[in-house]
């Protein structure tokens, strides 16, 4: 079974460097740096990779990468007429500041508020009587656990917005329960909803690919709603296995319109609208954590602390012994 | 007045303490499910691990959290955020003093539930010696200075040594019963494993099912068995000498008779023997005041609150009690 | 000595004894005026049981005790009714001469003398006693009951009471002897039967704890030889009848003080009694003390406050915690002298010193008990730095001494009365 995935696997790996290869695939947005002296800026946080701005307000860096497979994914240079906006906790514009740097570019933005950020990307041009639009979204969550946990709040910051602005929205259901904490995990059902101008893009096309290239397509249903079942991606000997082990995983929508319009110009028949959502996974917790031999542990535990308890009562017990029970 | 002090000093303080606890129990468990939040500096049990049920958040967890700061960080926000969580922290044990321990904690309430299922059952209680018990009860301090020095040392490498491993994180919490304890209340047994991902949290989680599996034993034969050891219990006593609620005696009345001594659950000897102090919140002391309830002399022993007392040793009280509980 | 002088000389040591007992009790009854109308069951009592010889306790199973330290909860719990076998009298004290080298305390004498005398019905010959080893005489005094024929367990008590061995020990030793009383009798000692017998004992010492109470009213409602005889009558009356008339007393005393009436002078200094218990019949100290004017609010012996005013408390209500707290009652509040510490003695003396308004302390030592001879002096000294009059009265059970006793009893009462009015 396991050798059988492995191949897809491989056959997916395949068929991902060589999509990358022949034909751009589509643009996404990341907070992995191109290279370790990038990292040093960055640190850890609730929500991924934060860097430290003016007067201590964690500031954002999502570069822009190209390519269906997040592994081989590359960080492309900046095209200059691309609209730009990241939408803040109130949905305000926050005016991001672009930066291109020789191993990349992608946008800032300080992220002063608790809570969660859209960051779009759009790009327009028409090929061949065909209006292709990509919209790169990200959603970036700020947390630090030193602004506490209150619930009300929390809940009231969680559900996700629909920005009816955007032509081709992904929008990631909460699962229940989740919080600021939570984090996906292999064996998650993960829910994306597609809007198209607002209502439910039925009959999109999304696809999931995850950080070594598996990849799924599923079709929107009525009400948008695409569901993928997240797979175990990870395979380390047991002895590296790092359960803050995080990979990308990247959602992809199309959806094609028969409007005729025109851009600056030029006349098209057809729109042709690709939205990409980057998301981060984790190992699932069964895969680490042994309910049986926790239990064993402290059932141990306890017969071994009864037994002592007993037994010293046996023995040391004479004066005990002698009273009354 | 004086009829209403009375009635209040014959109370019998058990059935009193009893609902209280199953109040702050339900309160503390399945607060969460009300939307009550009563914030991140709780002096008492109320594990942050129990969610959503929790309704405030026990303060170590924070506090672990917040010492994992590395050197040049203490001069910010997040020095200042230790500071706030202290000072909120000490706010509330400063009106309630160690009471959270005796009336609110839910693990102190769970141990008081194993107490009188052994009474029940008619098995003797353990106590320690005095030897033991003068070895033991240095535990809970040092429980305390390593839960805010290995989350520093995972943040700071000190004399070259390396850090400590991520897997170190909230090492009191790991091995704390009640991470398994309180959640299991709201049928969340996710604590219950051992984390083989590392092979330190393999463990540190195996030490706290560990810890597990003698807390049950060791709660149903000694009486608040894990409280000795409780660093919550060493950081209270550290201000508890502030607070407004107060245990008060007046060595003059006290025969020294040891009744209080009897009925004391942390098994604190100065509460008979000591007949100087005029307060007597020893560090094992969770002010549940069933020594008050104890004592058949006209206020030897008194709670106060605010220099009010509020609840005070009179003969009357004791021999209604003794009545009451005799003829059952 | 043939069978028919025994018996004679037996028939004399009683009526010698009646005799004795009847005159302490005269003086008692009818040397004072208003003599409270519910002390008659106590007068009564003991004229049935010392003057007439009555058996306390009929043919219920008699277990004699010697000290406060024996827990009698554990005998009423086998069934049994506990005696205090702690003697009173010259004519026992004569008798007892025989045992105990000359300068011995007439208590231990005079209990010895009993128990070797046919005369005791106290307690059958060869009957079952507990000694506790408190002091030296004592603890070879039960030695010697073995010697007279008696059944005697010997519960061992600690010299000190400050370390939590001693604690310990004394519980181990108090839970050897509620087994031995199960042997005895042949009774378990269930868990019910001693929670019963605690609550009795409770009810008692709630009685006793009223009355004492009672007389800090600044108007003495009742003197003390009245008192020295309801707690001595604890010794040997059967409990609950005995709770009974103490609660009727107390409500006759109660409505004294509402009426502010005066068992004694308004002026009549008021003295805290300590040292080597009076029981009757030698009231000889405290009827003397009360003759001279003065009157006894509070007392701190054997006889009276310490045998009764300490109470248990019971955490769990299981035989492993009944007995154990029982055992801790009976060591850790005792202000016994044979005890390293006289620190709580000397707080409780205090205590008792300024919550009963005292103008002065009596010491009663009996010549021989050299543990309460030796902590006079500091006890005496104690006192003084506290600015609290004292007088040391070192006696016995003879007659002998009253005319030279009762001169410096006036005197001393004559200088605290002086002192009052000085203030």
């Amino acid at each position: 079974m396991t050798k059988l995935r492995r191949l897809a696997l491989g056959f997916a790996l395949l068929s991902g460097c060589l999509g990358g290869a022949a034909q751009a695939g589509p643009l996404w947005f990341s907070d992995r740096p191109p290279s370790a002296d990038w990292s040093k800026h960055a640190h850890h946080s609730h929500g991924g990779m934060v860097e430290r701005g003016r007067q201590g307000v964690s500031v954002k860096r999502l570069w822009l990468r190209d390519g269906r497979v997040p592994a081989s994914a590359v960080y492309p240079q900046f095209g200059d007429d691309a609209e730009i906006a990241v939408l803040g906790i109130d949905g305000k514009n926050l005016a991001p500041e672009l930066f291109k740097v020789n191993s990349g570019g992608g946008i800032t933005f300080p992220m002063a508020e608790e809570g969660f950020y859209n960051a779009y990307l759009i790009e327009r041009r028409v090929e061949d009587d065909v209006l292709k639009t990509s919209i790169v979204k990200a959603e970036v969550l700020k947390h630090s656990c030193s602004e506490g946990h209150d619930p009300a709040f929390t809940a009231s910051r969680m559900p996700p917005r629909d920005h009816a602005g955007i032509a081709l929205d992904i929008i990631r259901e909460r699962r229940p329960g989740e919080d600021f904490h939570t984090r996906m995990r292999s064996g998650d059902e993960l829910v994306f909803r597609v809007n198209y101008n607002g209502s439910p893009a039925a009959g999109a096309h999304v696809s999931l690919t995850t950080q070594q290239g598996w990849s799924k397509q599923v079709m929107a249903d009525a009400d948008g709603r695409a569901v993928f079942g997240m797979i175990r991606d990870y395979y380390p000997a047991w002895h590296e296995f790092d359960k803050r082990h995080s990979e990308a995983f990247l959602v992809t929508a199309e959806f094609r319109a028969d409007e005729p319009g025109e851009l600056h110009g030029t006349p098209f028949r057809q729109a042709h609208y690709t939205a990409t959502l980057p998301g981060t996974f984790y190992p699932s917790e069964l895969e680490y954590s042994s309910y049986l031999v926790g239990l064993l542990v402290a059932l141990v535990a306890a017969a071994l602390a009864a037994g002592s308890v007993f037994f010293y009562r046996l023995k040391h017990g004479r004066p005990a012994r002698e009273r009354l029970q | 007045m004086n009829r209403f002090r009375a009635f209040i000093n014959g109370a019998d303080i058990r059935r009193f303490r009893f609902w209280v606890q199953l109040g702050f129990f339900f309160l503390l468990v399945y607060g969460g499910y009300f939307m009550i939040n009563l914030g991140q500096s709780l002096p008492t049990f109320s594990c942050g691990f129990n969610q959503p049920g929790r309704a405030g958040v026990c303060y170590l967890l924070p506090l672990q959290h917040q010492t994992h700061i590395p050197w040049d960080s203490i001069i910010s926000g997040r020095g200042l955020g230790i500071l706030t969580g202290l000072l909120t922290f000490l706010a509330w044990l400063f009106v309630f003093n160690k009471a959270w321990c005796g009336y609110a904690c839910p693990l102190g309430t769970i141990q008081d539930w194993m107490t009188s299922l052994r009474q029940k059952l008619g098995i003797r209680y353990a106590t320690y010696n005095l030897d033991w018990f003068t070895r033991l009860k240095k535990i809970k301090y040092i429980l305390l200075i390593l839960l805010i020095v290995i989350p520093f040392l995972m943040a700071n490498s000190v004399a070259g040594l390396p850090k400590l491993p991520d897997d170190m994180g909230t090492p009191f919490c790991k091995i704390c019963p009640a991470r398994m304890v309180i959640p299991a209340m709201t049928g969340d047994f996710s604590q219950w494993t051992v984390d083989f991902s590392t092979g330190t949290a393999a463990a540190m989680t195996g030490l706290g099912m560990l810890v597990l599996g003698i807390f049950f034993v060791g709660g149903f034969i000694n009486k608040r068995f894990f409280c000795f050891f409780c660093p919550m219990s060493a950081l209270h006593s550290l201000f508890s000498k502030v607070a407004l609620l107060k245990l008060r005696k007046d060595g003059s009345k006290c025969t020294r008779c040891g009744d209080c001594y009897r009925a004391c659950d942390m098994q604190i000897r100065e509460i008979a023997d000591d007949v100087e102090s005029t307060t007597l919140v020893k560090d094992d002391c969770m002010m549940c005041f069933k020594c008050v309830a104890a004592c058949p002399e006209e206020g030897a022993l008194k709670a106060s609150f605010m220099n009010i007392p509020i609840y005070e040793s009179t003969e009357a009280g004791f021999f209604k009690r003794m009545t009451k509980r005799g003829k059952k | 000595m043939s069978a028919e002088a025994q018996v004679k000389q037996i028939e004399m040591v009683r009526r010698q004894l009646s005799r004795e007992s009847a005159e302490a009790l005269n003086k008692i009854e009818k040397d004072f005026p208003d003599n409270p109308k519910s002390m008659d069951y106590f007068y009564d009592l003991y004229r049935r049981v010392h003057c007439e010889g009555e058996a306390p306790h009929g043919d219920k199973k008699v277990i004699g005790t010697t000290c406060v330290q024996v827990p009698e909860e554990l005998i009423y719990a086998v069934g049994a009714v506990p005696v205090r076998l702690c003697n009173g009298s010259h004519t026992f004290d004569q008798l007892g001469a025989e045992f105990m080298p000359a300068k011995s305390c007439s208590l231990v004498k005079a209990t010895l003398g009993m128990l070797s005398s046919e005369v005791a019905s106290w307690l059958d010959q060869g009957g079952d006693i507990v000694n506790v080893t408190t002091c030296d005489q004592k603890t070879k005094a039960g030695r010697l009951m073995e010697e007279a024929g008696y059944r005697v367990h010997h519960l061992e008590l600690p010299p000190s009471k400050e370390s939590e061995a001693a604690r310990t020990y004394w519980q181990s030793n108090v839970n050897g002897f509620a087994r031995s009383l199960e042997s005895v009798t042949g009774h378990k000692i269930t868990r019910n039967g001693l929670r019963d017998a605690i609550v009795r004992v409770g009810r008692a010492q709630q009685a006793y704890r009223r009355l004492h109470r009672l007389r800090m009213s600044p108007l003495a409602p009742i003197l003390g030889k009245d008192v020295f005889l309801v707690t001595n009558a604890y010794f040997f009356d059967d409990i609950d009848s005995w709770t009974d008339a103490v609660e009727v007393l107390n409500d006759e005393i109660e409505r004294r003080c509402e009426e502010g009436f005066g068992a004694a002078q308004r002026r009549a200094p008021r003295i805290l009694f300590t040292g080597s218990p009076p029981i009757f019949p030698n009231l000889k100290l405290p009827t003397l003390i009360e003759q001279s004017g003065a009157v006894i609010v509070a007392d701190e012996t054997c006889s009276a406050n310490r045998m009764l005013y300490d109470v248990v408390n019971v955490d769990e209500w299981q035989l492993y915690d009944m007995v154990d707290a029982l055992a801790d009652r009976a060591l850790k509040p005792c202000t016994c002298p044979i005890f390293v510490s006289d620190e709580d003695r000397k707080r409780r003396l205090l205590e008792l010193a300024r919550t009963f308004a005292v103008d002065g302390v009596v010491y009663q030592a009996f010549s021989g008990c050299q543990v309460f001879e030796m902590e006079q002096r500091s006890i005496s000294r104690f006192l003084a730095d506290e600015g609290i009059p004292s007088l040391y009265v070192e006696t016995d059970y003879s007659p002998d001494d009253l005319g030279q006793l009762s001169t410096r009893i006036e005197a001393f009462i004559e200088s605290l009365k002086a002192r009052r009015r000085r203030k």
